[in-house]
């Protein structure tokens, strides 16, 4: 942070309208990628999964909540663990924001995690969240979507994640 | 790819059609959760940045379970204290 250039308000106006156009380049870069990324091919959900919730066994079809869109953020919390990982409870700690409105624009967005419902609820409480967060237990869930895999898999090094 | 995790984080996006039929658009995994982190956006407009200055490189180095952090954060040389209660 020593010696950073230091310039007059004018010169400095003039690097960051020069900046600017940079930004602008990127943000409508980002609206084509958004854009791009609406057109992929969706696949067809055969399979049934079945998870643990506040409300009981829900289907995949149930965490929808009457809503046409659904995300799912996979928080790395095995069923082993005391509790959920920092890296994820970072993140999370963005989502009871975004909560407040993604419900009145079609979206549903909850947590799903490999842990017992008893064990992400303790967690849950811990860390003063209010989104819903519910368990893959016994669900091949995690593991058709790339986040969890099994120990053949690490003992063969063949884990696929991330493409 | 982190060795030996047996659980990573990702995102994944399902759409139902009016039939009930349950479509899977999107994932996206590791630094394509970048944009779920308001906090980063933030920080990309500071002058240091996200810091991330540890053996990682990145959140890795600083984040904690936000009852966990044991800094005052009014103190910005946090990361050099001695140990002693600030409170």
């Amino acid at each position: 942070m020593e010696n950073h250039k230091i310039v007059s308000r004018e010169e400095w106006l003039a690097a960051r309208k020069q900046h600017s156009i940079k930004e602008k380049e990127f943000t409508q870069l980002r609206d084509e990628l958004s854009r791009q990324r609406r057109e992929l091919p969706w696949v067809k959900v055969e399979k049934s999964y079945v998870f643990d919730g506040p409300n009981g066994k829900e289907t995949l079809a149930d965490l929808f909540d009457g809503r046409s869109q659904l995300i799912v953020y996979h928080f790395m919390f095995g069923p082993e663990w005391k509790e959920g990982c920092p890296s994820c409870s970072f993140v999370s700690d963005h989502i009871d924001g975004a909560n407040l409105h993604l419900p009145h624009h079609d979206v549903t967005l909850l947590a799903v995690s490999r842990a017992p419902l008893a064990k992400i609820e303790a967690f849950k409480k811990r860390m003063g969240w209010r989104f819903k967060w519910v368990s893959s237990y016994g669900s091949d869930f995690n593991h058709d979507y790339h986040v969890s895999f099994t120990k053949e898999e690490l003992a063969k090094g063949k884990v696929y994640y991330n493409y | 790819m982190v060795e030996g995790y047996d659980e990573l984080p990702g995102i994944s996006v399902f759409y139902k059609d009016a039939t009930g039929d349950i479509f899977h658009t999107y994932s996206s995994y590791a630094r394509g959760l970048d944009i779920l982190v308001g906090t980063y956006n933030y920080l990309d407009l500071t002058p240091k940045g996200r810091n991330e200055t540890g053996p990682n490189h990145n959140m890795t180095d600083w984040i904690r379970h936000h009852d966990k952090y044991d800094d005052d954060p009014k103190r910005s040389d946090s990361c050099c204290g001695s140990g002693e209660d600030h409170a």
